[in-house]
């Protein structure tokens, strides 16, 4: 046997345990946690564009786009228009916000002042009023298996995909 | 990012910054500012400073361009001068009145800065009564800003963060003893009136001053409308005296003293990256991939970040990053190109999302790299089976055991898979994430490492995932724990070269200690990532998992990269990093012993028990040291502690000292059943009188208070009965910790407690540079700093929302500076101060030695949202202790408190300082009345506790009666007791009699004169009168003898103390309850006030001779 022959199955070994070492950087957001339902509006909002774009150039593609998206989000093809309304509407909502804010900071910076603390806590505060407020109305317009299956996909496999990353702020 | 990544970025930073300045690198802060414009550098450092924000947040703009008005100068000129004289450009108090200005209202967002500008004497304004915010302003008119500014922080006394005096403007300045008397600038000569602050500035900014506007290089342009990138060269190199810099370069050397500015911190500053990966597979020909990142930052102006994805192929990447990279600001969504219409190849595909730096003011590095990875076949439309760790993650031969294999596409029917014979398994359970399975190892297995990985089921239905097999993640044969035992008990390490034992990674269930037992010896996980290598309690163990104790005193020992699980139940959900959470056998609680020896049940279940440590160096002053440790604990994780998650106790019975701590590397202590860090010492029960005339109570290295405990960069969340607290310590240092969401359950014993305690004979104490946040919805009156013990400092922390007091002083003794806190709505529930100043219980108030509060500075504070911003208290009840030489600096910022600056409990409550610059709410002068404080006798105490304190004596008894006057002990008149036949037993009531049968004494103490009443009582006094003291002599009346001669009086500076040794013939009525009643009138008349209207005694319980 020769050395590189030797040495390939270690050298992949060792490729496939750097693989396998994915996901390790920071922590898990909470089941059900606000920021993981954030988390999932956008990218199921992201999605939504993606599909549209691909049907619009390729108009044929809907259905099997479409069959895909139901299954990796673990609810029926009949509730996707329900899911996807729902998300564009959050999403529209957390941007007005993202605009006010940037309205305030801007109209502060001009006169060289930070942003308002409370201001800025409100903010936050109406961004987790906006996505649970979203999550509810899921709940009462999805059927309850497409409920289920999907509170089932963004607390399992988009979770794992999430990752809070330390800033060491001290 | 992992601590020791971060450790060494910031390393890498500081050597590269050392080794050439020129070559430090400079982020691109402001989207309008590159590395190729004049002001870069300049305007950099602003921004790092927090000296200006920008002229928009988002884009982040700087606007180098635009003129500046005289408003927008003040904010800048101030900001620089404090930043440059203490490190924060918004510490200033603002002087609110007088309204300097008729065109600069207090609503103006920048009235604090022009008030400030003319307060300092920068300014005298556009006239007399108005400032002009709207003018632009001219290079000359920054010219004599930044000089002036320059002045006053040449003239000013500041150490630290505190300022002690201000310094003062000089107009007078001239040629040559303050500038060259040569003209730099053709147009302004000596004749100009600006002549002397342009040639000042210059000569102090150099010639980055010279406004690119001003087409003539040799000439000034005096009067030319200044720009703000021409403006941050006076402000960087005439005010903040970064000096020696080239423009391009304005980072300065490490260890300069312009550099001791540290980033901004703060809420502001905190928060976390989210970074989302997802790969999804829609069909067989289309794929979704996007990388989302979000900050949860307060203020996302404060931070910027550049992040960039990718996906690869069998490491070829098939979609690059973008051209440019994506800079975010509080959300980003960065899809990656999807435009794929052909099928996918297959193999491994990698997602991949770098985040460069969070960067700006925050100067948090944040250089992770998250991955999301998976196999593809070609055909699967969905997402296959990948797995990631293994619970627990070794066995030795002939071990079984329940295996927990976490990851996700796991199917009903998937079966586990080892690279080496030897080993079976069974899967008892599948979900989409966690695949169980009972796995049983042959005795005669050769032990290392092995494989696992897990063969998908053929579901039918044409799903794709059949008979896939996932990733590979390894597995031990053997058992670890024993290996790193015998690792420990070999260890022959020396301070140059420790020994190093460490744990491969995997969960590890222990039910027996890890004792360290060596010196010189290192514990550690597999890596830096301590996540991977758990050790974990078994439900059914009690004792520690980790102990560090041996015969002699252990040195030299490190422990780090580890994760500890307590597995206590208390804490609801699951746990954020995978720690079980069981019910063991220590059930779901111990008590923590705060007084007083501990019970042995008070270390049970402690996860990191510290027995026997000390270097024996004894350092005079450990706060000026670093190192060495006899035990260090760096980038551990200690979760969901039973009971303690650290114990550091010394023991006087044993002779153990537990001595040069260091906890630091972003440790964690989170969830504890009980308390975070405990402290203190077995069998050495220090109380307050012992360590408060111990003359060498901080350095004595017979003591066994633990000594030299520092505490830096740590978490502390969650923890149910405080962080931190115990018994006595000497020499601690906490610093730079973030304590969240603490004293939130706490356990038996504990009802009211604060985020950190430190105990009476505490000593030697600084809490600097933390940041304490209350629970959100606190179950308990938690405060955030409970403090008793000495010479303790408190400095630059960050206490809000608690529902008591932010700082609690209780009794704490010497010198104590609370200093440059930032101390926002708290006590709402309490109603009392954001710092609370307060004197001892009142255990101490009556055991006959007084515990007084003494020599407290309160400066440069900024106390506000709650009731009172400063507040003292007296324990609701008159004692003996006082409030002395307390301190409360102008330059605190009280503003804004629902109640008042400063108050107290009661106009009596009696505090020697000097807190006029805030007054008080209520008024203290020595027109209130005297108190009677009490009585003592020989054994025992009685304070102001009516109806619980009785008592038997012997026949002759000294009894203290001591009296407290604001107005100092020699304004008392007179003390006037009786020891009174009737009178109820609890309350006193229908007492006293006139002193029939009993004994009624009236003392003046202008004439030092004791009188005793008759024998039928009724103020007749036929029972004589003498002196007090030596030269004294009996006073009889039949029913009571007064010793006057060997009777005294003591006097302390505001409470007189009056000792009668008195004696209760057998043949008197001594068998009678004598009810025990006093009074005390000062030199204008005044008598204090009984507990009802009118009524003059107070009743102090009875006492009866044997």
């Amino acid at each position: 046997m020769s050395k590189l022959s030797r040495a390939l199955p270690v050298f992949l070994f060792c490729l496939t345990a750097m693989q396998a070492q994915v996901q390790r950087e920071g922590v898990l957001l909470a089941p059900d946690s606000p920021e993981l339902y954030e988390s999932f509006f956008y990218l199921h909002n992201d999605m939504s564009n993606f599909v549209e774009q691909k049907t619009l150039a390729e108009p044929s593609a809907l259905n099997r786009l479409e069959d895909g998206t139901a299954t990796v989000l673990r609810v029926a093809k009949a509730d996707l228009p329900s899911l996807r309304a729902v998300s564009r509407q959050v999403i529209a909502d957390l941007k007005k916000i993202d605009d006010d804010r940037r309205d305030h900071l801007n109209k502060r910076a001009r006169i060289e002042i930070g942003g308002d603390p409370t201001v800025l806590r409100d903010f936050a505060l109406r961004r987790q009023q906006i996505v649970a407020a979203g999550m509810d109305q899921l709940s009462k317009t999805l059927s309850p298996a497409s409920w289920t299956g999907l509170r089932s996909f963004i607390n399992d496999r988009h979770r794992q995909g999430i990752r809070v990353l330390d800033t060491g702020s001290k | 990012m992992t601590p020791c990544i971060r450790l060494f970025l910031r390393i890498a930073s500081l050597l590269v910054a050392a080794a050439s300045p020129a070559l430090f690198a400079q982020y691109q802060y402001f989207d309008d500012v590159p590395s190729s414009t004049k002001y870069f550098g300049v305007a950099n450092r602003l921004w790092e400073r927090q000296i200006t924000k920008g002229c928009v947040a988002e884009p982040h703009m700087f606007c180098g361009e635009y003129g500046v008005t005289r408003a927008d100068v003040a904010v800048l000129i101030i900001r620089s001068l404090y930043s440059s004289l203490i490190g924060n450009p918004e510490g200033f108090v603002t002087h609110a009145s007088p309204q300097y200005f008729d065109d600069v209202p207090s609503s103006d967002p920048r009235f604090r800065y022009i008030q400030e500008m003319k307060f300092l004497g920068i300014t005298a304004g556009c006239t007399a009564t108005t400032y002009c915010s709207d003018y632009f302003v001219t290079n000359s008119q920054v010219a004599v800003f930044a000089v002036r500014a320059r002045q006053i922080r040449e003239t000013t006394s500041v150490s630290g963060t505190t300022i002690y005096t201000y310094g003062t403007v000089n107009n007078a300045i001239t040629c040559p003893q303050s500038f060259s008397c040569v003209p730099y600038y053709t147009d302004v000569p000596e004749s100009n009136s600006f002549y002397p602050w342009i040639q000042k500035a210059r000569e102090l900014s150099g010639a980055t001053i010279h406004a690119p506007t001003c087409s003539n290089p040799a000439a000034f342009c005096p009067e030319d409308p200044v720009i703000r990138g021409q403006i941050a060269f006076f402000l960087v190199y005439g005010v903040l005296a970064s000096t020696g810099l080239a423009p391009q370069q304005p980072s300065e050397a490490p260890g300069s003293p312009y550099l001791s500015l540290p980033a901004a911190t703060g809420a502001n500053c905190s928060g976390s990256v989210i970074t989302t990966n997802d790969i999804y597979l829609l069909s067989s020909q289309d794929y979704y991939a996007s990388s989302s990142t979000r900050g949860t930052f307060a203020d996302p102006s404060l931070w910027t970040m550049t992040v960039t994805a990718s996906v690869k192929w069998n490491g070829s990447t098939v979609y690059g990053p973008p051209a440019q990279p994506v800079k975010t600001d509080a959300n980003s969504n960065l899809r990656l190109p999807t435009t794929l219409n052909a099928p996918l190849t297959a193999g491994n595909y990698l997602q991949t999302s770098t985040h460069t730096a969070v960067s700006g003011p925050c100067n948090q590095p944040l250089s992770p790299t998250t991955k999301y990875s998976y196999p593809y076949n070609g055909t699967a439309p969905y997402f296959p089976t990948v797995i990631s760790t293994a619970n627990p993650g070794s066995l030795p031969p002939g071990g079984t055991a329940t295996v927990a294999i976490s990851g996700h596409g796991l199917t009903p029917g998937s079966s586990l898979i080892f690279s080496r014979h030897g080993i079976s398994a069974s899967t008892t359970s599948v979900t989409d994430t966690l695949l169980t399975a009972n796995i049983s190892v042959a005795s005669n297995t050769t032990l290392g490492p092995v494989n696992i990985s897990v063969l998908a089921a053929n579901l039918g239905n044409g799903d794709p995932r059949a008979n896939f097999t996932s990733n590979s993640i390894p597995f031990t044969i053997g058992d670890p724990l024993q290996t790193l035992r015998d690792c420990i008990n070999g260890a022959s390490g020396s301070s140059a070269s420790p020994a190093t034992c460490a744990l491969p990674a995997g969960s590890y269930t222990v039910s027996a200690p890890v004792v360290i037992s060596k010196s010189y010896v290192t514990i550690q996980g597999a890596s830096s990532q301590r996540l991977d290598t758990k050790l974990v309690r078994d439900p059914a163990f009690t004792d520690a998992i980790l102990r560090v104790d041996a015969g002699s005193p252990l040195t030299g020992v490190t422990i780090q990269n580890l994760t500890i699980c307590g597995s206590t139940t208390l804490n609801p959900g699951a746990s954020p990093v995978g720690c079980p959470r069981t019910l063991t056998t220590c059930g779901t609680m111990v008590a923590r012993q705060t007084q007083g020896n501990p019970l042995p049940t008070d270390f049970q279940c402690v996860d990191l028990d510290i027995k026997n440590a000390d270097t024996g160096q004894n350092s005079s002053n450990p706060f000026g040291n670093t190192g060495p440790y006899s035990v260090t604990i760096a980038n551990v994780d200690l979760e969901d502690a039973t009971g303690h998650a650290i114990s550091l106790y010394g023991s006087g019975a044993t002779g153990k000292h537990v001595n040069d701590i260091y906890i630091h590397g972003n440790s964690a202590i989170n969830g504890s059943g009980v308390t975070g860090i405990l402290y203190g010492a077995n069998s050495a029960d220090y109380d307050d009188r012992y360590c408060d005339s111990h003359v060498n109570f901080d350095s004595d290295p017979n003591l066994f208070a633990p000594r030299n405990i520092r505490i830096e960069d740590n978490s502390f969340t969650g923890n149910n009965t405080g962080a931190m607290g115990g018994g006595a310590t000497r020499w601690v240092g906490l610093r730079r910790n973030i304590f969240t969401n603490n004293y939130i359950n706490p356990q038996v014993g504990n009802v009211v407690g604060g985020t950190i305690e430190f105990e009476r004979c505490a000593d030697q104490i600084e809490i600097s540079a933390n940041t304490f946040t209350a629970p959100q919805s606190p179950p308990t009156d938690t405060d955030g700093l409970e403090l008793y013990g000495r010479n303790i400092t408190i400095n630059g922390n960050t206490i809000t929302g608690y529902p008591v007091e932010g700082i609690g002083a209780h009794s704490v003794y010497r010198t104590k500076i609370i200093n440059g806190n930032t101390i926002q709505n708290n006590d709402q529930r309490g109603q009392k101060g954001g710092i609370k100043v307060l004197t001892s219980f009142p255990t101490g108030g009556c055991d006959g030695m007084r515990r007084d509060t003494s020599d407290v500075t309160i400066t440069g504070n900024a106390s506000t949202g709650n009731a009172y911003g400063v507040h003292f208290e007296d324990q609701g009840q008159p004692s003996r202790n006082t409030l002395w030489n307390v301190l409360i600096g102008s330059d605190n910022n009280l503003s804004g408190n629902g109640k008042a600056a400063v108050g107290a409990d009661g106009p009596q409550i009696v505090v020697n300082g000097f807190y006029s610059a805030f007054g008080r709410s209520d008024s203290v002068s020595a027109s209130l009345p005297p108190r009677a404080l009490g009585v003592d006798n020989d054994s025992n105490s009685r304070c102001y506790t009516p109806g619980g304190q009785r008592q038997l004596g012997s026949q002759i008894e000294t009894f203290t009666f001591p009296a407290s006057d604001n107005a100092g002990s020699s304004n008392i008149q007179f003390i006037h007791g009786i020891f009174s036949i009737q009178g109820d037993d609890s309350s006193g009531a229908a007492g006293p009699d006139s002193g029939s049968q009993g004994c009624h004494f009236y003392y003046d103490r202008a004439s030092n004169t004791l009188l005793l009443d008759g024998p039928n009582g009724g103020y007749t006094w036929q029972g004589g009168q003498s002196s007090v003291g030596s030269g004294g002599s009996d006073l009889n009346n039949g029913y009571c003898t007064i010793h006057a001669g060997t009777s005294q009086v003591v006097t302390e500076p505001y409470i007189l103390n009056l000792k009668l040794k008195i004696e209760f013939p057998t043949s008197s009525s001594s068998a009678a309850r004598k009810h025990i009643y006093s009074n005390t009138g000062n030199n204008q008349g005044l008598i204090n006030e009984g507990p009802n209207s009118g009524t003059r005694w107070r009743y102090w319980g009875w006492w009866k001779a044997q």
